[in-house]
């Protein structure tokens, strides 16, 4: 029936209802479709004080004459503002009035900006003032210094992985399976008989040991005093093209990758290595090791890397035998072989390349 | 946006910000620095009336700006943006509050609440008397400590409502509930004040 919860809200609102009134009332309100939700869940439920209830609600319909014509037809026309709602309760007016009042005088002359803009992504204008205030701030650096300090932690942190999980290896059965050779056999019985079972976490070690003197020598002699904003441009969101741009034309181009790389293979020949004691001298057998996960991976690379190394060390270069190994081994040219079937981690990186010598040169590092 | 300006001011006020925006879009960076400038007070404001400590207020605005930036990749140009900075400042308060209570009820810091209690707010800068300024004072203490007792969402309404003056429609938009959900709750929070307040007067 039109009207009726209205007329019921205006007596609840006088102090007139009934309770069974009120409780028609609160049935109907919780029905009332024009309502929100939130309305006809919790009101005239607070009993200490339906008539504020009923003011509330005839509002929010849009028929309370308390607010007059012109707030009903604000709150019946949507989104417009209401106002003159305040006015009609000067309790509130007053509340209202000094919360407005003092808290924006709390905001008044509050400065963040210059915090915000210092916050802010380096992009695009800001491309330049980066290159210029990391040029101010570093200016040079030691790139060999940081390398070497990089490249310390990774050997004991390696070698505890190596240990921890593939133990003393069984190198010639791993460089015999590496190999895919068609009779393993005689190359496993060969290595076998020359390095026997390994220390994996000594040798890798040593291998290790061996290249990061070479390396850092090489960044120190390749990279020496370095271009900072340049690096640190470098790093940033390449789909900006401003600072691209920006910094090319500030800093010009250093190919860091390509110089690495460069100097290593030039290095090479410093980084042939000797078999280390732990494998020349053949210990104890042990138990067969554990073959399982990135370490067997990287013990099996670090297997071929150490024989096919091993094999620029031979007069005339690949294709010769290994000074001290059985006769029968043949070992295959650098661009015949093949490495087939490694096993190694999704955050291993393995990448392949011929040396001056023809070497094959493994290289794994964390992705 | 107080409650003194015109439909036409906001509409106006809303093209200056698109063409910042714009700008900033563009490439210029610096036009972002106006956008800060020009809300920083009132979005100050709005998170003190929230956290009602003038440090965290100041450190949830900041980041309110800087989340902002972050995604404005995100932000449709024909929207508000103060709508939007709004949201994000006052999800970025509700959020420390929440945190506030969460560390309040392990018994860590039960002093913040009351840590900062009007030291955000200014003293005789209506030119009344010391007396009244400080009856001033001393109301609108009453009042902060009130709102404290209001619901996260209560508190929010009033605040966009009676200090920022937003629409019905601006308040939907920034707490993202229905217009009818803004006048019930906004209902429901000023009487829960008021009685808050009676109560402790009586």
């Amino acid at each position: 029936m039109a009207g009726t919860l209205e007329t019921l809200l205006e007596r609840i609102r006088d102090g007139h209802a009934t309770p069974d009134e009120v409780a028609h009332a609160r049935d109907l309100v919780a029905g009332d479709a024009r309502l929100p939700d939130e309305l006809r869940e919790v009101a005239l439920t607070d009993t200490d004080d339906l008539p504020g209830d009923a003011v509330g609600l005839l509002a929010v319909l849009g028929a309370d004459p308390l607010f007059g014509e012109a707030l009903r037809d604000a709150v019946a026309s949507d989104g417009v503002e209401v106002a003159g709602l305040e006015e009609a309760d000067s309790a509130w007016q007053a509340i209202a009035d000094v919360l407005r009042e003092e808290l924006q005088a709390v905001g008044e002359g509050f400065e963040v900006a210059d915090s915000v803009m210092m916050r802010l992504p380096p992009a695009w204008a800001y491309g330049p003032v980066t290159a210029e205030a990391v040029l101010g701030e570093a200016g040079e650096v030691d790139v060999a210094g940081e390398a070497m300090a990089a490249l310390g932690a990774a050997p004991s942190l390696v070698a505890e992985a190596v240990a921890f999980e593939a133990g003393p290896v069984d190198v010639a059965a791993a460089v015999a399976a590496a190999l895919g050779h068609a009779d393993p056999l005689p190359v496993a019985d060969a290595v076998r008989t020359e390095a026997g079972e390994v220390d994996v976490a000594g040798t890798v070690l040593a291998q290790l040991d061996e290249v990061a003197l070479p390396l850092a020598e090489a960044v120190a002699a390749e990279g020496g005093t370095v271009d900072v904003a340049d690096a640190v441009l470098a790093q940033l969101d390449e789909t900006v093209l401003p600072i691209a741009e920006a910094v090319g034309e500030e800093a010009g181009e250093v190919d860091v990758v390509g110089d690495v790389l460069a100097t290593l293979g030039l290095e090479s020949k410093a980084m042939r290595p000797t078999l280390p004691a732990s494998v020349v001298a053949p210990p104890e057998v042990p138990a067969a090791p554990a073959n399982r996960g990135w370490a067997l991976g990287a013990v099996v690379m670090a297997a071929v890397a150490l024989l096919v190394l091993g094999v620029t060390q031979t007069p005339g270069g690949v294709g010769g035998t290994m000074p001290g190994v059985a006769s029968e081994i043949v070992f295959a040219a650098a661009g015949d072989v093949v490495v087939e079937d490694l096993d190694y981690a999704d955050d291993v990186v393995v990448m392949q390349a011929e040396g001056d010598e023809g070497a094959v040169i493994l290289w794994m590092e964390d992705a | 946006m107080t409650a003194a300006m015109t439909a036409e001011d906001r509409q106006a006020s809303r093209e200056a910000d698109r063409e910042l925006l714009e700008a900033v879009l563009e490439g210029d960076n610096t036009a972002y620095r106006g956008l800060v400038e020009k809300y920083q007070g009132r979005v100050y404001s709005m998170v003190y009336g929230m956290v009602r400590n003038r440090e965290d207020a100041r450190d949830i605005t900041q980041e309110a700006f800087v989340k902002a930036y972050r995604n404005l990749a995100g932000f449709r140009l024909e929207a508000s943006f103060y709508t939007w900075l709004y949201r994000i400042a006052m999800n970025l308060a509700i959020d420390y509050t929440r945190k506030r209570k969460r560390r309040e009820i392990a018994g860590f810091d039960e002093q913040i609440a009351a840590k900062d209690q009007d030291g955000g707010i200014s003293e005789l800068h209506h030119g009344d008397s010391p007396r009244k300024a400080l009856e001033r004072k001393q109301l609108l203490g009453r009042i902060m400590d009130a709102m404290q007792k209001l619901s996260d969402d209560q508190r929010q309404v009033i605040l966009l409502r009676e200090v920022e003056g937003l629409s019905y429609r601006e308040i939907s938009d920034v707490m993202e509930i229905p217009e009818g959900t803004v006048m019930s709750r906004l209902f429901y929070a000023r009487k829960k004040l008021q009685k808050l307040l009676s109560d402790e007067r009586g």
